[in-house]
């Protein structure tokens, strides 16, 4: 097994300047890192310095949730995470996701709603499909079997004026009544 | 999304950094009818991501591709864009696909209990037979259809057309056509019958099966078409069971296998006027113009293959499947009571059913079953006869629009009741008009004798 310290790194910038470095094998996970170290790879003339310096700059992503991402591509390349099947085939979501370490990387006591939805962003604009089915997931099971007045609680949402749950109902009336022929 | 307006609580709605893509995303995991019953009213942004078409044709073909790997067979997705399937039948496609809707594996097979069966479901998937019952099948087949004679230069004449739910490739005689296979009456009325046949009377559509016309070889085959009362829908099983000989309760007139095939006719071919309203409602094939003529054999003898009604009937039918592609085959199915003991043959409750489930997200408005061979004769001197005492399809109908499942609720029961308990108001009238014959006919052969 080839430690951390004698394979490839690559450096993550957030947002906020923050760094963070995680092996190449891992990050490239993340189609932003991809096709940006693929990018740098292509231009000859600083062919020597880019390989020296393999950097790149998420944005648009924040110091606190970048880490996060990192420890999951660091994880992931350890890991792998099992795909999701669609139909979900579970009840719950650690039926789904059986794996035990992202079952805890997601749980309510390691993260807050604000920041698995920031994680959820982030993934989307990495390109990291493991990590936003995942997090998808996690917000699939929070919505499931949830009333629309719960759900609106959860995402923090006003309610529906009388004349739109009107509307809404009746776009699908034939799932609401019980005796609709 | 816009709601960004209505946070006038001051606080922070979670969802609006997530783009309509990611949502998309999640709620691609969340049960169908969860997202039809709760997502769709959460919100104005939430109503609009599971409103577009788009959506939830895209939910349906990863369903069926999902389908498909699973099982190993089903139907090719492809189809989805040729047929048009509107919102709320693809939305119930995808309830069906993703499993939230009863199928045969999950229904007890006592039919009785489909009240039970049916009670968490909304209405709009309510689950039943997809065929026509009897007596609205006979209504049916007594109609006339006018339809216009292309043939006649002037576009005056009309011709008068007879259109069926059932089409058989050969009938042994008018009283056992196969409208009587369809469920609308109960075994008193079998009883019933059975009575009349000793005080003698005509018995004119009385009979409680199906018979094919006799045949010199074992090895012939016959066609049962049978329509659904829907334009579409999605169908779970088929169950048809042979018929034990009602007078000397000796002999089942079985066959050796059976086929099974399921067909998606375009509407032109299923309703007279395919464009009106409520076209499909239920689906109908074109009988034969003058409508269906027997020629009676004496008893005993074997009736010419060559038949002119046999010909008529069994040319409708070819002439309504005649260059259409089954969606569905079935292997062969064979039938043997062999695993029925002896004593128990004598009853027609326990002459077994011969089944068949399915495979998932199957929508098809037609379905043929293939009698091959026959295996009982009625008399050592007559020929062999194939004989189904009833045909049962259950599924989900697919509905073109919402105004259309109403009226198809004004068509099947004045009351507003469901379907299922149609059955037992038709019967019980079926049968008053069958004693006010039987009386009317002793009122004249009294008076012919005086």
């Amino acid at each position: 097994m080839t430690s951390e310290a004698k394979r490839e790194m690559v450096l993550l910038r957030s947002a906020e300047g923050s760094e963070f470095f995680l092996p190449i094998e891992a990050a490239e996970v993340a189609e932003l890192v991809r096709d940006s170290l693929d990018e740098n790879e292509d231009d000859d003339d600083d062919d020597q310095r880019n390989k020296e310096q393999r950097e790149v700059d998420v944005i648009r992503v924040s110091c606190d949730c970048l880490a996060k991402v990192v420890d999951f591509l660091k994880h992931h390349d350890e890991e792998p995470m099992t795909e999701i099947p669609t139909p979900l085939g579970g009840n719950s979501f650690e039926e789904v996701m059986p794996q035990q370490w992202y079952q805890n990387f997601v749980a309510d006591d390691n993260m807050s709603q604000e920041m698995l939805f920031e994680l959820l962003t982030a993934a989307n604009y990495m390109g990291i499909k493991p990590l936003l089915d995942l997090a998808c997931l996690k917000v699939t099971f929070q919505l499931n079997g949830k009333s629309a007045e719960e759900i609106r609680l959860i995402l923090n949402l006003p309610e529906l004026t009388p004349e739109e749950e009107r509307l809404a109902r009746e776009e699908h009336r034939w799932i609401f009544e019980d005796n609709y022929p | 999304m816009d709601d960004k307006h209505m946070y006038d609580n001051g606080g922070c709605c979670r969802h609006e950094n997530l783009s309509e893509e990611l949502w998309m995303q999640i709620l691609s995991y969340v049960p169908v009818l969860e997202i039809l019953q709760s997502c769709c009213r959460v919100s104005k942004s939430f109503h609009r991501l599971v409103i577009p078409q788009s959506y939830w044709l895209f939910h349906a073909e990863a369903l069926l591709q999902d389908t498909r790997r699973r099982h190993g067979n089903g139907d090719d997705w492809s189809w989805l864009e040729r047929i048009h399937l509107n919102d709320h039948q693809l939305q119930r496609l995808c309830i069906l696909l993703s499993g939230a809707a009863p199928t045969h594996d999950t229904m007890d097979d006592n039919d009785d209990n489909d009240d039970d069966n049916n009670n968490n479901l909304p209405a709009g998937l309510y689950y039943g037979s997809r065929l026509m019952n009897r007596s609205g099948a006979e209504a049916i087949r007594q109609r006339n259809y006018a339809s216009n004679n292309n043939n006649i230069q002037d576009g005056t004449a009309f011709e008068i057309h007879r259109r069926r739910v059932c089409l058989a490739s050969s009938t042994d005689n008018p009283s056992e056509l196969l409208e009587n296979v369809l469920s609308g009456l109960g075994n008193n009325h079998g009883e019933f019958l059975q009575n009349l046949a000793l005080f003698g009377l005509r018995q004119r559509g009385y009979q409680k099966w199906w018979s094919s016309k006799p045949s010199r070889v074992q090895d012939s085959t016959d066609t049962l078409l049978f329509t659904t009362d829907c334009p579409l829908a999605v169908l779970s099983h088929l169950k048809w069971r042979p018929l034990l000989d009602p007078f000397t309760r000796r002999q089942t007139y079985t066959w050796h296998y059976a086929l099974v095939k399921a067909y998606r006719l375009p509407l032109h071919k299923l309703d007279p006027e395919p464009t009106a309203e409520g076209a499909g409602f239920p689906c109908t094939v074109d009988a034969l113009p003058n409508g269906y003529r027997h020629q009676r054999t004496r008893p005993g003898l074997v009736s010419d293959e060559n038949n002119q009604s046999t010909r008529q009937e069994g040319t409708a039918l070819k002439m309504v499947l005649e260059g259409e592609t089954p969606v569905f085959e079935s292997p062969r199915l064979p039938y043997t009571l062999l695993q029925q003991p002896r004593q128990n043959r004598t009853l027609q409750r326990n002459i077994p059913w011969q089944h068949l489930v399915f495979p998932p997200s199957l929508i098809a408005n037609v379905v043929t079953v293939t009698l091959v061979g026959k295996n009982s004769r009625q008399f050592s001197h007559s020929g062999f006869y194939a004989c189904v005492e009833q045909v049962r399809l259950e599924g989900i109908p697919l509905l073109k629009t919402p105004q259309e499942a109403a009226r198809m609720g004004d068509m099947m029961n004045d009351d507003g009741q469901p379907q299922q308990q149609q059955p037992a108001r038709d019967e019980n009238i079926y049968l008053n008009d069958l004693i006010d014959e039987v009386i009317n006919e002793r009122r004249i052969n009294e008076q012919q004798n005086a």
